[in-house]
Order: C-alpha cells, then structure tokens, then sequence
C-alpha cells in the first residue's frame, strides 16, 4: 500500500517537476544574488556616471589618474617598464592595456612607472614633475 | 548604432557565405539555424579576412574589410533579387505552425531575462577582467591601433603581450567592431551577449531536429541558465566562444550520423577548423573529432563505408585548409605556450604532476557539488548517464559519449604535460572554464538520454509529431 502511495507521487512527472523547481530556485538566487561583495552598489555607479568615471571607477581612481598623467607625457611609439606592480596582477595588466601604444618592456625603456613602491631604477633616469597621486613615472635622461 | 552596424555586416557575410554554398545543397535550415550560424560563419570570415590581409601588408579600414562581403552580397542579391520564382530555394523551413504552450511561454520568458539581465551587467562597464584586458582586449586595441597584426608579434615577449601563441579569432572580431565604432571598450563588451544568444539559437535550431519544441526549449533554458555559462557572456573570454563552435559542430556531426547529409557534414568541419581560431585546446577536440570519424567508418555497415571514408578525408580536409594558415603562421614564429614546455617536461615534472591528481579530482567534485558556478548541472548529467546507462551506447549517444570521454582524458593529458607552475595553479585556475567547453556537450548527451523518460510526460507531449526529421541526404533528393 505504501508502495503504490509513493509511487503514485514519485513519478516521472514529479521528479522532473521537483528537479526543474530546484533549478530554478537556484538560478534565481545565483541571477540576484551578488556575485562580489559591492557589485550592486559599483553597477549604480557605473550607470549613474559618465564613461570617464566609470573606467576610473573600474581600474580603482589611483591607477587611472595614474595612467592619465602616463599617457599624457608618453608619445606613443616610446617603451615603458612596469615595476612596482605585482607580476601579472590585474593592475599591471590593466596598465599595459591603458598605455598602448606604449610598449611595455623590461630594461632600457623610455619611461619606467613605479607603482607600489620597492623598486629601485638605474642611474639614468629623473623623477617626472607634477604628479601627486600614488607612484611615480621616470624618464630616461635625455629623452624630456 | 555603430555597434548595431557592425553585427548586422557580420549577419550579412555569414548568410551571403551559407545561401551562396549552402543552399546549393538544398540544405534545409530554420530562421534560427540560419540566422545565429550566419553570425558565427560572418565573425569567422572577418577574423581570417584580417588575418590574411595583415600578411598581404593591407591595412584595416572600412573600405578594405568591406569589399568582399560586398561581393558575397551583390552575388546573392543578383541571383534572387530579379528572380522571385527562386527566391523559394533561400527561404528557411517553417515548421508545422503550432500554438506555445504555457511552459514554453515560461521558458521562453525565463531565457529572455537571463539575456537581459546579461545585457544589464555588461553595459555600463569597460572591458575589465583580468584574461580579456590582458590578453584579447589588448590585442584588438593594438590590432585597431596599428591597423593590422604589428610585426613580430608572434615573438614578442609575455611582457609586452599575453600569451601571443593564442588563437586571434576574438581580438580579431572585436577589431571588426572597432572599425565601425572606433576605439570603444564599453561597446565591444556587448558581442558576448550577441555570442551568447547567437549560440543559444544554434543550439536550439539543431536539438530541434531531435527533439519537440517543448523539450528543446526546456534544454535551452537549461543550459543557458547555467551561471557559469551565462557569467562567460559577461566577460571577453575566449572560452564561451570554443564552448559554442564545439557543441554546434559536433551537433551537425550527430545530424551527419543520422543522416548522411553531407551539407551537415561540411558544417560541422567548417566550425570544427575555426576551432583553431579560437583557443589552443581545440586540437584536443579536433583529434578526438578524427578518432570518433575513424570509429564512424568502422561501424558502417560494409555497402556505405566507401562513403563513410570519403566523407571522413573530406571533413578532415576541410578542417586541415581552415586551420592551416593560423597552424602554419604559429609554427613558423615558434609562438611558445608559456604553461606547456615539451622541451621543459621531464618524467619527474609528470610524476610530480601524477601526484597531484588527488588535487585535481577535489577540485573537479567542488566543481560538480558546487551550485554557485552549475546550479545542479552536473549532478542531473551524471545522474541521467546512471539512471539510462544502457542507452549510452545507442545511436548518437555512442559517439557522444565517445567525444567527450576522449577530449577530457586529452584535458587530462595536458594537465599532466604541464611546466609552468604546479598542477593545483593550473588547475584551480582553468577547471571551471575547461568544464564549460563541455556543457554544450553534457548537455546534449542528458538531452538524449532523458528523452525517452520526458517524453511521456504530459507537458512535453505539445508538439509531438512536428519534428523534423532531417532523415534524406541532399544527393538522394536530387
């Protein structure tokens, strides 16, 4: 008797219906739910501002004015070496990306841009004026 | 609009490319089949056509880039423009019209707000997580910058470009975009959307052929809402991108298997040699492809193995022609892979590796178990694969099950091959995304598995008996 009860109630039809429901409970909780801790509050931003914003928002306000200041005393063609910056780390490779085309490279660049510190450049090279933020840009000498 | 602009020019060259050689065929297509693999042979011609005009020395502009698609569509539009009595032969199969039932209305519904909600993460952000910025994003901008592919990239250094072995096809396309929009790191965010329901449609099309409406959308649904899936239409990554030609080619090899018809044969090797194009793991699928082709031929029956053969030189051939220049440009910059050194692998590094394997299966049951990234994806595959066990060797099932078992154990293989750093690096950080290569895969194998249990349920039952069956070799109709 029991049997054919739980039978009767776990038939195809219901284990299909039982999977789909947790799926879906499960999609819904994983669409809505934040995927980083502040998501929502940076994607406000992002759609309240203008796009100058919203990038300096995305690579983090230190590094962008950074990258400002870089690309606006780099020519392009010039070389600049990244140091300070944790290998591979999405800074580095945000910077990279920012500064094309300015070629990044190790050793003998046009410009080396130090970002976190505890790096110690060559002879050579001179601090480049009028930067106030986080990190600091050389020039070779001879290249101003 | 710019944006919009550059879609629809890739639409337009991917349907003049299938209604000038396809059709030919007599090859039945739907709406969706033609329009989301029309997007995807288009993004595929843009990215070879850059690819060939950089090593011909002519740069990217509009007017370039243009010309050829402009010839594919004054061809088309000559041919059935002033002939209207052949305008029959172009348009799309229509299915017998049948009304939606209310759970296709839900699924459906239900995959238009995942495509919307993807649509809303992407649009107000730049290109910004690590692997787009690093590798294909800043590849499209020095692409776009440079107007072609800069000299000696292929043997620059990691500093200066990330991983310059890989595959070009995504920096390419999004260079395409770049020729209408301009520099734009916002809008290009958008073709993952476009990709993501260009594959969804093309996936539909073909399970279609398999199976009712009802039971093909609740697939789709499925799979589409995969948070790992749907995360990939989010961010410039490659790998949604080898998810989507994979599972679709292998598709038009499973309708080949049933039918004969060699147009899907065709199909099926064009999208298997772009596979090249898009990531480096796709000679792990495209050897698999030649060995399951090979077990193909040896199960045909004695009259049709003749055919078999041919067939199978000539898909391999298709797929050798398409990967050719990206393989030929490739060896000969001894582009190096920074995560497999053969000259660095020594049996100790592989011993070391073996060792690891324990690592390897926890993360990989993390993967199974875990919802956040599968919702209960997995667990339903792995279930479906125990509860039919028997049919796995029936029909298509055979040959799926085939693919997949010998693309992971290459996966598996090239874990092991690995230099670089150690097995749990490797491994915590490609898992997710190597598992997403197969999904479209898994997700086609449960499809066929659970048919027979679906089916019999009431609400899958809408539609039975409007399937198209794609049963006649195109040879044999004329």
């Amino acid at each position: 008797m029991t049997l054919k009860v739980v039978l009767r109630v776990v038939n195809k039809e219901n284990i299909l219906k039982l999977l789909l429901a947790i799926w879906i409970v499960l999609w819904v909780l994983f669409l809505i739910r934040e995927d980083k801790d502040g998501q929502y509050a940076s994607l406000k931003y992002q759609y309240s501002h203008g796009r100058e914003d919203r990038m300096r928002n995305v690579m983090t306000p230190e590094l962008y004015d950074l990258m400002l200041f870089c690309r606006e005393k780099m020519p392009a063609g010039s070389t600049c070496e990244l140091a300070g910056f944790k290998a591979f780390s999405i800074d580095e490779v945000r910077a990279r990306y920012f500064l094309w085309p300015v070629r990044n490279t190790t050793g003998d660049a046009d410009f080396i841009i130090i970002y976190e510190g505890g790096y110690t450049p060559g002879e050579g090279y001179t601090e480049l004026k009028g930067y106030t933020g986080k990190g600091k840009v050389l020039i070779k000498e001879g290249k101003e | 609009m710019k944006f919009l602009l550059s879609i629809i020019l890739l639409e337009v060259t991917g349907m003049s490319l299938i209604l000038i050689a396809v059709r030919r065929f007599r090859y039945d297509y739907s709406i969706l089949e033609l329009i989301s693999l029309s997007f995807f042979l288009g993004s595929a011609f843009a990215g070879l056509q850059f690819f060939v005009m950089s090593l011909a020395g002519i740069g990217f502009d509009p007017g370039n880039i243009l010309i050829l698609p402009a010839v594919f569509f004054i061809i088309i539009f000559s041919r059935y423009a002033f002939r209207g009595n052949r305008l029959y032969e172009i348009l799309p199969w229509r299915g017998k019209c049948v009304a939606s039932g209310k759970l296709e209305m839900i699924l459906a519904a239900a995959l238009c707000v995942q495509v919307l909600w993807t649509i809303f993460l992407v649009l107000p952000v730049p290109v910004h997580s690590h692997d787009a910025v690093a590798n294909y994003a800043l590849k499209a901008k020095m692409f776009y910058l440079e107007g072609g592919i800069p000299a000696g990239f292929f043997s620059w250094p990691e500093t200066a470009v990330a991983h310059p072995d890989y595959p070009l096809l995504l920096p390419l396309v999004m260079t395409w975009i770049y020729e209408f929009t301009g520099f734009d790191h916002f809008t290009v965010n958008l073709m993952m959307p476009v990709i993501y329901v260009a594959f969804l449609g093309l996936f539909y099309a073909l399970i279609r052929r398999s199976f009712n409406r009802p039971y093909s959308l609740l697939i789709v649904f499925l799979l589409g809402t995969i948070p790992q899936l749907a995360d990939y239409a989010t961010i410039i990554h490659a790998d949604l991108v080898l998810t989507a030609f994979v599972t679709c080619a292998f598709l038009y090899f499973m309708l080949y298997a049933r039918t004969r018809n060699r147009t899907q044969l065709v199909l099926s090797s064009v999208l298997f040699g772009l596979l090249f194009w898009v990531k480096n793991e796709a000679a792990v699928f495209i050897c698999a492809y030649a060995v399951i082709f090979l077990v193909f031929c040896a199960r045909a029956e004695k009259g049709v193995r003749k055919r078999a053969v041919t067939d199978m030189l000539m898909s391999l051939l298709i797929v050798a022609v398409i990967a050719f220049p990206w393989l030929s440009i490739k060896l000969s910059a001894a582009a190096a892979n920074s995560d497999i050194d053969i000259a660095a692998l020594t049996p100790a590094r592989v011993w070391e590796n073996v060792k690891d394997i324990p690592i390897l299966l926890n993360l990989f049951q993390q993967e199974v178990f875990g919802p956040k990234k599968w919702n209960i994806f997995w667990v339903l595959v792995f279930a479906s694969m125990i509860w039919r066990r028997k049919a796995l060797r029936e029909g298509e099932n055979f040959y799926l099950v085939l693919f997949i078992t010998l693309s992971a154990a290459g996966y598996f293989v090239g874990y092991m091959m690995t230099t670089g750093n150690n097995l749990f690096f490797y491994v915590n950080t490609t898992i997710s995304r190597f598992m997403l290569h197969f999904a479209g895969l898994a997700m086609t194998l449960a499809a066929f598995l659970m048919w027979d249990d679906v089916r019999a349920i009431s609400s899958f039952k809408v539609g039975k008996g409007e399937i198209k069956e794609n049963v006649i070799p195109a040879e044999d109709k004329e």
